[in-house]
């Protein structure tokens, strides 16, 4: 063996001994206490209500846990190093963010969930019964006010082919996004705006736009008639009222109960968001103020003036100044406006081209208006580049070679600290016309002519000026 | 190509370092003694702490070689929320190479072998000990002080261990003495 040979191997060896020299086991004590020490838990534990003990076959459902602080009194839901395993045998399976994917036959298992050193066990067992039909709006009494949301779980009753009793639980993953809702009016029977209801990722959320008494059904396939639809029985549900007030502010506001809308101001081009606050009266007699931007009814008086949008969580509304030196008002309402609304405006958040309103006298609707002021932009400078190239106001930027062209490029920035491209708003004047030309139909591109080789063009911006110098080659 | 050299040159010398230090006549031999506050992070995927620990070492300098016996103890505790964590005693031995002995400001490579002490209590959790040992490499600075030539500010950053899911990183500022 070479000394060359003997090298390599003496450097192998080495790397492997560097890596090599761990010991998993031995660390693994070590690395479980700062597991559960980076959360401060000292216990962990499934929630009781979040997680459901009675799962249908072929379905699925997220697990969840919460942890004990080192204080002995916090709970903290538990998002991250979580190890989830199924007990020996299970057919069923879960990943690695708690979704227990229920195998297609009748089991019972052990989910257990460790954080470090710290783990708890939750009992589950999975069932063959067959979904019928939803016979329960709500595992507990929905109480809600208008212009509220709020979580539903419906129940739904399975049937054993096996003749056991039926069961009576949440609507599992594989039912609940088939359900279709119906809602009517109580006292006339009549499709109903009052309320809408509307699943997401297996979350069915209860959104209350009006006051009023509505019926509901549920209308889903019935797994164990084979598949037909089955309609649920009418679930009576009361929407309440108890807003005190509605007011409109700025989304940045942190405190509800304070929130004023003092800056009016909208600039040009530029976005402000705003949100409805409601102040509801609570069953014990305080008051609670909450954003309620998702289920009010939003409008606008002058849409040349400024637009309006809801963002895409809907909690918050977005208003665009389009003319500057102008007025729009900005309306919001909660309740039964007078204005006509469409089914998909329920579904998608309600943003009328018209101011909304209530009708005088109508106790079921408060609404609250703003005049914003759409204001100009204030440019703080301008700077400019020449065919890519930066250049500074009022001093010779020399080319290396003779260009065919010049294009200028225009940016200005804002007082608000935005800045974007402002070349076919800047106005020029080309004070070299013997040496370059404006190509027609482009603002700010020039052809470059035979002769000279001191291009200077006078760039202005509202009130920023500019003087573009640029020195040619022959 | 540099450094290649470099590693080329410290297994030639990590092979043939007794012949070097017992048969080469040599410029420079001697022992000294070194002293400085540590920390070692205790680094882990969900968290880390860094105790600090007192570092005591005695070492027989030849050339540009230096072999090291380091004791550390405890001098504090650290914690991670209710996690606390001590380093009781780390014990090491290191080879130490200096590529450019005459340089002012010494730039030394370090190999070696450690074996460190954690203590960790945890509220329900029995206080546990556990030892770890490994290979340990690092690199170290130091410089003499122009009044005290025998004196020498140093610096050490040392790879204690490295395991699957644990790391031990040693950093010391301290003082070096040649007798």
């Amino acid at each position: 063996m070479n000394f060359k040979s003997a090298y390599h191997f003496l450097i192998c060896t080495f790397m492997l001994l560097l890596t090599a020299c761990g010991d998993a086991e031995k660390e693994a004590p070590l690395v479980d206490l700062f597991t559960a020490a980076s959360q401060d838990l000292i216990a962990i534990d499934f929630p009781a209500g979040a997680n459901e003990d009675v799962i249908s076959i072929d379905s699925f459902f997220d697990y969840t846990i919460e942890g004990l602080q080192s204080n002995g009194v916090d709970y903290v839901p538990v998002t991250s190093n979580i190890i989830w395993s199924l007990s020996d045998g299970a057919v069923s399976t879960i990943d690695a963010s708690g979704r227990l994917s229920a195998g297609s036959v009748a089991e019972e298992l052990t989910i257990t969930a460790s954080v470090g050193h710290l783990s708890a066990t939750f009992d589950v067992r999975i069932s063959a019964a067959k979904f019928d039909q939803v016979v329960e709006l709500n595992s507990t009494a929905l109480i809600i006010n208008m212009c509220q949301a709020q979580e539903i779980v419906p129940i739904g009753n399975y049937i054993n082919d096996d003749g056991s009793p039926d069961e009576q639980r949440p609507v599992d993953s594989t039912v609940i996004n088939t359900i279709e809702w119906l809602i009517r009016n109580a006292e006339d029977d009549t499709p109903s705006q009052r309320a809408f209801i509307k699943t997401e990722n297996n979350i069915v959320n209860f959104q209350a736009l009006e006051t009023g008494d509505v019926i509901i059904n549920a209308r889903a396939p019935s797994v164990s008639q084979g598949g037909t639809v089955v309609t649920s029985i009418d679930f009576d549900q009361t929407l309440d009222n108890n807003l005190n007030s509605i007011k409109i502010c700025r989304s940045t506001d942190s405190n509800l109960d304070t929130c004023t809308l003092t800056n009016k101001d909208v600039v040009e081009n530029n976005v402000v968001s705003l949100v409805a606050v409601g102040n509801y009266e609570q069953s014990d007699g305080s008051d609670i103020s909450q954003n309620i931007t998702a289920y009010s009814k939003w409008g606008i008086s002058d849409t040349d003036n400024a637009s309006i949008a809801l963002s895409t969580d809907l909690q918050q509304l977005n208003i665009t100044g389009i003319l500057e030196d102008t007025t729009t008002d900005v309306s919001v309402a909660c309740g039964n406006v007078e204005q006509a609304v469409t089914d998909e405006d329920i579904e998608t958040g309600v943003v009328l081209d018209i101011p909304v309103s209530c009708a005088n006298g109508n106790v079921n609707c408060l609404q609250k208006s703003e005049t914003m002021d759409i204001i100009s932009e204030t440019p703080t400078d301008i700077s400019i580049t020449a065919n890519d190239l930066d250049l500074q106001d009022n001093i010779a930027r020399v080319f290396a070679t003779r260009p065919a062209s010049i294009k200028l490029k225009v940016t200005a920035d804002f007082s608000n600290s935005a800045s974007r491209d402002v070349t076919d708003e800047a106005e020029y004047d080309n004070r070299t016309p013997n040496v370059v030309t404006k190509k027609s139909g482009t603002d700010a591109e020039y052809t470059v002519l035979d002769t000279g080789n001191n291009v200077e063009i006078f760039v202005e911006f509202e009130n920023q000026n500019f003087t573009v110098k640029i020195t040619l080659p022959n | 190509m540099v450094v290649k050299l470099r590693l080329k040159q410290l297994i030639r010398y990590a092979v043939f370092t007794y012949l070097a230090v017992f048969a080469a006549p040599s410029a420079y031999a001697g022992s000294y003694i070194a002293l400085a506050p540590a920390q070692i992070k205790i680094k882990t995927d969900p968290g880390s702490t860094k105790p600090t620990m007192t570092d005591f070492r005695l070492g027989y300098e030849v050339d540009e070689h230096k072999f090291e016996l380091a004791l550390m103890s405890s001098f504090d505790e650290d914690n991670l929320n209710e996690l606390v964590t001590d380093i009781p005693s780390v014990t090491s031995i290191f080879y130490r190479y200096n590529p450019d002995p005459r340089s002012s400001v010494k730039i030394e490579f370090i190999l070696g072998y450690s074996q460190v002490e954690i203590e960790s209590t945890y509220p329900n959790v029995p206080t546990s000990s556990e030892t770890f040992e490994g290979v340990s490499y690092g690199i170290g600075i130091e410089e003499a002080l122009q009044s005290i030539p025998q004196l020498k500010f140093k610096i050490d950053f040392i790879q204690m261990y490295k395991g699957d899911d644990l790391e031990l990183r040693l950093f010391s500022v301290g003082f070096r003495y040649e007798f």
